[in-house]
This record gives structure tokens, sequence and C-alpha cells, in this order.
């Protein structure tokens, strides 16, 4: 975890910062608003029936079918620690195409609602905040402020990727 | 050509010529050029022996850039003392008869005007003979896409020249086979020259030169040149595989040191005169049967072309003399038996042929004719003939169908094929699969079967008949046919024919019949070894042993594939030994298998053979086996989902039958449901399924459920209790138990309801939930959900450890197990 903490500061210099420039799909999780890179969204679908696996994680809500290929599907609610709630015809899943073990993974992130694409210039990111241990931050690459929203900018490559998802959920066990 | 330019050219020259490699045509190309030009200064100059002397060193490049040079390195050598002289002079301003040139080496006339040898220096001599060759780059070079793209090209040139020579060898006038062997060699040094590849160039080249021999018939490619062909064949796929190799690791391509002495072989194989041909020959296997074409084309039965080969199969062995002839049409049917009644009539030692010649019914001559003919080797009288005797069927349509047969055995259909990415087919596939599934939502829908719009509605089927085909043709996109499978096996067979002195004809049937390309792909390991057990240990020894067998010297191995109620079968059979129950038995016995006194049915003890360890060579005979043991054939085929039989009849023979999926891609399926949640089930692995009537179910302390079952007690298993599953059925007298089998083991699992059986397409879960105990992968269901496979070989292994043999590392398992208690 630590390696983690000083690989994100490392690299979450001010050059770093800029390179996290570009447009974001902004969504919606509870009151908060989220981007991910749209170069790594794929597509965005409706809600569907997800398939759940037996002993798996909870934020794993299952796999779906997308057109012929089967994918799994993360709930980002869960995940980041929310409250649950039934989903509504306003919940979404976007699939993302993101790098694990240098393989490219297609996966879909349940999100309350898809808001809008936005430009945010290197000059609008701000190095992720810092809540001590309590809070994990890890995947969050920078916080953009256009106008006056503030997005939480997610690395998405980090935020799905499996290796922290178990470690996530050992430490979430483990406390 | 201006005067001060001359130095430099020759300076560049000279060093051109320290570093350049026969190989390194542009260098060579320069040099050339340089040459040129500097003779055509000394001949403006009036330096007759310098221009000579650059003129034929110009012309030494030549043919090292055309190759016509046997040692590039000793005329590079020539050179350059060419270009030390042109140094003498150019450089040191010294005149032509200061300098030595390598006149004579050259093959340059010494002319009036050239200066006598200094005799300070040594004469120049000729590099010796024994020079080393050149150190040839054993990396590869070109470029890589077509490197790869190379070796492809000559694995599929190859495997084609094996069976086209294989052709050759039943029938050395084949031109067609010879061209299309001439070819692939012809086509594989066109393309390693262009790249390069020096041992694959020299080695097709004299196989070409053989081959091109044997084209113009001035050679016949019979016994030991035939030997050499495949054995060109077989080193150059090897030279093909350090090409492949060298690609993907990078490293250099290894030294053959056997090239050389192949090469030569062939070189001598080639020079020489026709040599007799072999008696011993192989029946053609590709190509349709005569009777084949006759029963498609509904000219004849099945049963008439079946008794009609029974014929020919008698009368090869013996002929009687009546029959010979009849057919010769000597004597007729009903004259025959008149004979034969009054051979037996009156008891006497009387020859049929006297009898027939008293009767009038022949002439003497008729009678000789015949007699000579019946010691004479016998030909084999062409089904068609019989066919045609017996009255069966029209001589014009005999006549037609071996027209058709010849046709299609003479272009050998070349077929229009694109190469497409694997990934891509897929993709395709996957595609088709949702359209399907799409198609039949909407089709299906309410709201569609209420419509009466008749325009709409007979819209809608046509969209449904034609998604029907769509996805037909996409499960077809993936089945490529056994044949070339087979066609190795065929080679196999001749080696092993030669190796081991055996006579054996090797047929193989049903080459059209298609299966998935990775099971067509695996098969074909297992496949070697069991040809190759039947050649070597399921037929006898030698023709001797046959003989004594009271069978036909010539051993005959059968491979054929064919479809049988929604599988695929290939056997392998032959008419040897068959398999030799006591010894097997006693071998088991010694191996603690078998206890004394076990009664065993046949199915069984052949079955021992596929066990671990158990091997056929030492069992059954006493030739050593080698390879991978029947174990792992059993494994290769389980993992594609197939069965192995064994049927054997001792002293008669074998047969090994593979049963195969037609697909990998789409399983047979049971949908059950446990709590809120759906899983498929394998049908295959499905025994049964009950509802369990009170005291069936037993609880062994520590050691969770079992159920009897006709006596037997079956570990029982709640699906939902491993899986966590919320609102399933507790109690086991509601519920259903399923009972399922894997590896022989049987275990009972508890689920809440039957919801049906479907086909169900296989899908990878992907990296995300590869790892899942229990779940071997999932599905896409009709309505389009996905839906998971439980692994029922996960399930057993989770049961047993569950149940009796809790690892004391893994704490989950035994908290659950402990729960379960």
């Amino acid at each position: 975890m630590t390696q983690h903490e000083s690989d994100r500061l490392g690299s979450g210099g001010s050059a770093g910062l800029r390179d996290r420039a570009g447009q974001y799909l902004t969504f919606a999780l509870g009151n908060e608003v989220y981007g991910l890179e749209i170069l790594k969204v794929q597509e965005i679908i409706g809600m569907t029936t997800v398939t759940k696996g037996p002993r798996t994680p909870d934020f794993l809500r299952g796999v779906i079918n997308l057109r012929g290929k089967v994918i799994p599907v993360v709930d980002l609610r869960t995940k980041f620690g929310m409250e649950s709630h039934e989903d509504t015809n306003l919940t979404c899943i976007i699939v993302v195409q993101v790098m694990r073990d240098n393989q490219q993974v297609t996966m879909g992130v349940i999100v309350d609602e898809v808001a809008e694409v936005l430009d945010v210039r290197a000059d609008q990111i701000e190095p992720p905040p810092t809540f001590g241990t309590s809070t994990q931050t890890e995947f969050i690459s920078g916080m953009g402020k256009v106008g006056s929203k503030v997005i939480i900018l997610l690395d998405t490559d980090r935020v799905l990727s499996w290796g922290e998802v178990d470690a996530i959920a050992e430490v979430a066990t483990s406390t | 050509m201006e005067e001060q330019d001359i130095p430099g050219i020759v300076n560049s020259l000279s060093e051109a010529l320290v570093l350049a490699e026969p190989s390194d045509l542009q260098t060579l190309a320069s040099m050339h050029t340089q040459c040129g030009q500097v003779a055509e200064w000394a001949r403006n100059k009036g330096l007759g022996a310098t221009a000579d002397c650059c003129g034929a060193s110009a012309k030494l490049l030549e043919s090292i850039i055309l190759g016509e040079v046997a040692d590039p390195v000793q005329v590079l050598g020539l050179i350059s003392k060419v270009a030390e002289a042109l140094q003498g002079i150019v450089r040191d301003g010294r005149g032509e008869s200061e300098v030595t040139f390598p006149l004579e080496s050259l093959g340059v006339g010494v002319k009036a005007q050239a200066a006598p040898p200094d005799p300070d220096k040594k004469p120049p001599t000729k590099p010796s003979a024994t020079s080393k060759p050149p150190a040839r780059s054993r990396r590869l070079e070109g470029d890589q896409d077509l490197l790869s793209e190379f070796v492809s090209e000559a694995q599929e040139h190859l495997d084609n020249a094996d069976v086209h020579l294989l052709t050759i060898e039943s029938n050395p006038s084949d031109s067609d086979a010879l061209n299309a062997v001439f070819r692939a060699f012809h086509t594989i040094k066109g393309v390693a020259g262009f790249l390069a590849l020096e041992d694959i160039q020299a080695l097709a080249h004299e196989s070409e030169n053989l081959l091109d021999k044997a084209r113009k018939t001035e050679i016949s490619l019979t016994g030991g040149n035939i030997d050499v062909t495949f054995e060109a064949i077989d080193f150059m796929k090897r030279l093909v595989q350090h090409v492949s190799n060298a690609l993907t690791s990078g490293a250099e391509l290894p030294v053959e040191d056997e090239l050389p002495a192949l090469v030569t072989r062939i070189k001598s194989a080639a020079s020489q005169s026709g040599e007799p041909p072999e008696g011993e020959s192989l029946a053609p296997s590709s190509g349709h049967k005569l009777g084949e074409i006759l029963v498609d084309a509904g000219l004849a039965t099945k049963d008439v072309v079946e008794k009609a080969v029974l014929y020919q199969k008698a009368s090869e062995r013996d002929c009687h003399l009546g029959e010979l002839l009849i057919r010769e049409v000597v004597i007729t049917r009903a004259q025959l038996e008149q004979a034969l009644e009054l051979q037996q009539e009156r008891e006497t030692e009387k020859q049929l042929g006297d009898i027939l010649v008293e009767m009038g019914a022949a002439r003497l001559d008729d009678i000789e004719r015949a007699l000579a003919k019946q010691e004479a080797p016998q030909r084999q009288v062409p089904v068609g003939e019989i066919l045609v005797q017996t009255g069966e069927v029209d001589a014009k349509d005999v006549a037609l169908a071996l027209r058709a047969q010849k046709q299609k055995q003479a272009p050998m259909e070349v077929k229009e094929a694109v190469k497409v990415d694997a990934d891509r087919l897929d993709r395709l596939i996957d595609l088709i699969g949702e359209l399907v599934i799409a198609e039949s939502m909407v089709c299906q829908s309410i709201e569609t079967l209420s419509v009466t719009v008749p325009h709409l509605s007979r819209q809608i089927s046509q969209l449904d008949k034609i998604t029907r085909e769509l996805q037909e043709m996409g499960m077809s996109l993936r089945m490529v046919p056994v044949r070339g499978t087979f066609q190795k096996m065929a080679r196999l067979v001749r080696d092993l024919a030669k190796k081991s002195g055996k006579r054996i004809e090797f047929v193989s049937e049903g080459e059209d019949t298609e299966l998935d390309k990775t099971v067509v792909d695996k098969i074909g390991d297992p496949l070697v070894h069991m040809v190759r057990n039947s050649c070597d240990h399921g037929l006898e020894a030698s023709p001797e042993d046959r003989r004594r067998a009271g069978k036909p010297e010539v051993g005959h191995v059968t491979l054929r594939a064919f479809h049988k109620g929604g599988s695929i079968y290939v056997e392998i059979e032959d008419d040897g030994r068959g398999l030799d129950r006591d010894a097997i038995l006693a071998k088991a016995r010694e191996k603690g298998l078998v206890r004394d006194g076990d009664a065993m049915s046949d199915r069984e003890v052949w079955s021992l053979i596929f066990e671990p360890g158990f091997s056929t060579a030492k069992v059954v005979t006493d030739v050593s086996g080698r390879g991978v043991g029947m174990d792992v054939v059993r494994k290769n085929i389980e993992s594609l989902r197939g069965q192995v039989e064994i049927q054997s009849v001792a002293g008669k023979g074998s047969i090994f039958s593979i049963r195969l999926p037609l697909t990998l891609a789409i399983i047979e399926g049971m949908v059950i449901r446990a709590g809120r949640e759906r899983f498929i089930v394998p049908t295959l692995s499905v025994v049964r399924s009950i509802q369990p009537h009170a005291g069936q179910v037993t609880t062994v302390v520590g050691r969770g459920e079992m159920l009897t079952l006709q006596g037997e007690l079956i570990p029982l298993f709640r699906l939902h209790r491993i899986f966590s599953l919320s609102g399933a059925i507790e109690d086991p007298y509601k519920a259903l138990v399923m009972i399922v089998e894997n590896e022989g083991r049987k275990v009972g699992l508890m689920i809440d309801a039957l919801v049906g059986q479907q086909q169900i397409v296989i899908k990878s879960l992907g990296q995300a939930m590869q790892e899942l105990d229990g779940i071997a992968g999932g599905a896409i269901m009709s309505d389009g959900t996905v839906g998971l496979i439980l692994d029922v070989g996960g399930l057993v292994t989770i049961a047993n450890t569950y149940q009796f043999d809790v690892p004391k590392t893994d704490t989950r398992n035994l908290k659950e197990a402990v729960a379960q208690v």
C-alpha cells in the first residue's frame, strides 16, 4: 500500500497532472461527480440483467453479456463504500477498456447517472487530497475544477485493477 | 572519368574488399562499378594489363553476384591482389611493370607489355582450395513478416508434398502429383533464396533437381528415390521449424550437420538411372471409392456394392475355375452347376475342366487359359466389373461413375481460401450468436406475435429464416475436415511399415468429416499414438506370423471418421492380434489395480490399459513402448470432452473408438435453480435426479451428509451453502438431488429445481472470474443473460475436501465444513 502511495506522490507532481488534462466522461454517484478518461470509455449501455458469481466480493456485481462477450461489472457505489440503493432507470453501465497485467480488459462500471463529457485543462486539475489512511484515494488521479463543479478524476486502470481490488478486500475484511 | 577520382575509387575498392561478404550484394555491386571505372581509366591511360585485370575482376564480381562461383571467398582474395597492385600504381606512382597482377589466376592473357613478375615478390599463388568456406550468417535476415509468412506457407507446401508423394508411391506415373511436389520445392527454393535461407535453398534446389529428372522420366521415383524424397521433406520441415523457432526466440539458426550428407544422397539419387520399382505399395488413401459414387448417384444400393466388394475380396484369395470360366463368358452358370452336379453324382476324381469339355460346354484351350489365369497372380477384379457382371448396374453407369471418380481425384480440388484472423472469426461467431438471441426475442415477443398485418409477419419469418442460416454458417466457419490429420497418419503408417518390415495397408474413411479446428489440432497427438500402437503392437510382428494365424500377409489399419447421434466418432481399427485379456489382468493384479476373483467385463479389462504407468508394450507385446502412454491419450481426449472405447477380439483385431463432441463451443446443459440463482450443469456429467425420501439422507458425525441410493452411499452437498446463496430450500426432502459424476466419483448436489435443458454456447469468463471454485465458465442463455456453468470436477473436489479431508491451511473451507455438520 505504501508502495502505491509513493508511486502516486512521485507521479503526482505538476508534470503528472498536466498529463491528465483532456476530456472526461462525468457521472454521478450519490452527490459526488466523478470523471473517467474518455479514451478509456468504449460505450455506455443501460442497466441489464447481471449474473452474480458465487463467492465473489460484493462490489463485483457479476457478469453481463455484451453482444456475445462476457464481461465483469463492478458496482462503484459498493466499491467506494457508499450506501447501495435500488437501480433506477438512470442507472447505467459504462463499458471501459482498462490495462491489467499489460492486457487490455473490457469491463463495466455501474454508476447512478451519466452526466456529460467535459474538457478539463491542466490548470484546472489539482492533486488528490489526502485524508490519512482512513480513506482510500489511490485510485483518484486528481481533482478537476470546471466552473463551479468539482470532479473527482479517476485513474481508470487503477480503480478497476484486480490486484488492488483484492488488497482492498483484504483491508476491508481485516478491519 | 576524372584523373583525381581514381585514387579514391581504388581506396574504397580495397576497403570494400576487406569487408566484403559474398552475401553482401550491394557492396559487390558497387565494387563491380568501381572495377569498371578503373578499367576505363587504365585503358585511356594506355595501361593495358591494368585494364584487363580490372575488367576480369569486374566479370568475376558479376559471377559472384549471380551466384555462379563455387568459392566466392577465394575469388574475392584474387581481386584483393588486383586492388593491391592498383594501389601500387595509383597511390605510390609505380609503373605498371613494377606491380604484380595475378594475371594467370584471373585468366587474362599475358600480353606483351605485361611486366614479368618481380623477382623479389613471390608470384601470386592461387589461394588454396582448402580455404575455409565462408562463415555463413546464422542469424535470420530479412523482414520478420515475410519470414513468418514463409514458414506457414512452407509448412503447408510440405504437408501437401507429403500427401502427393504418397500418391506417387502407390502410382509412380501420376504426373499431377509429381508436379505438385516439384512445385512445392520450387516455391520454397525461390522464397528461401530471397530471404537468404541458404540451407533451405540448397536442399530445395537439390530436391527440385531430383524431382525435375523424375518429371522428365529420366529417373523413376520409386524405392530408394522416394525414400530420399521423403527424407528431404522431413529435413525441410525441420529446417523450416528452425526458422520458425528462431523467429519466435530470436536465436540463431542451429547448424544441421546432416544436411550435406542428405544433399549428397539426393544428388546421387538424381544422377542414377531409374531402378526397378519395388513391388510394395500402399493403397491410395484419398479419393472416393467407386462404390460410394455409385451409391451416391443412386445407381446401386449399398447392399449390392458391399456384396460386390465381398465378392472382390473373396475372389482375391481363391478363384474357382468355374467362376473364372463364367466371368470369361465361356460357359453359363447353368452349365457350371450342371457340371458340378455331374461331378458329385459320379463321385469321380474327374476335374471340373474335363467334365466341362466332355459336356461340350467349353473347349479345351478355354479351360487351359482359365487354369493358367487361376495360377497366375490374381488380378483384382474392379468392383465395377463385378457389378456389371452380376447385372446389378448398367455398364454405362459404371463408366460414368468411373469418370466422375477420375475427375474427383485428378485436380485435387483446389479451393479458394482466405486466411482470417481467428479473433475476428470468434468475434463474428459471437455476434451471430447475439443476433440469433435478439432475433428470437423480437420474434417471440407478444407484440410481434399479435401482429396481424400479413406482409409484416411474412418479413419476420423471412428474417427468422435468414438468421437460422446465418447461425448454421457461423457454426460451420470453425469446422475443418479431418483430411489433413488423416493424411499425416498415412505417412506415419508408411514409415512404420518400412521400419518394422511389416506390410500394412492403411485405409482412411470419412476424411471429409468436419470437426472444430481446435479439436482437429488437438486430436493429432493421441491419434499418432494410437495409430502407432495399432501398427506396432496391434498387428502381428511379421508377415509370417500373420500367415500362421491364417490371415493375409498385409495387415490392415483403418482410420475412419463419421457422425453418429450428434457426436463425431474417430475409429482406429486393426486386424491384428487383439488385446490379451489374461496378460492385462495379470499386469493389473501385479500393480494392485484388480483383486483376484474380481469378475470383470471385457470393457472393464480393456479400460485398464488407460491406467497411468500401465505400459501396453510390456503387457500386450514385447515391443518397447514409446512416447505418451495410453493414460495421456485418454486425458487428451477427455480434455476435448471426448471418450475412448475399446472393442477387441483376440486374434481378430481391435477397434479404438473415440467419441468427440461436434464442437467445443456448444454443450448440452441442464439449467438448475438454487435460491434465486440459475446454474448450468453439463448434461454429460448428470447421472440422474431424485427427490429424496424420508430416511435417505443421513448425517455422518463430522462428515457431513450422505445420501443412500440403491445401497450406495453418496456424499450430499448443498449447492446454496457452498455458494452462500440465500432463499434456497433447506429441507432435503423438499429439494431435488442431482447425482453428478466426474472421473468415476459420484456426488449428490442439492438444488431447488430443474429448469430445463438447452444447448449452451460456452464463453470464457475472462480474467475477472477465471479462478472461481466450482465454476467452469459462462454461457449465453437463450434469453441473452449470462449463466454460470458448474464445474462438476471442482465441486466434487470441494465436496470431498469438506467431508473427508480438510486441509489445515484452508481455514475458510474448514469453517464451512464445520458449519455444515
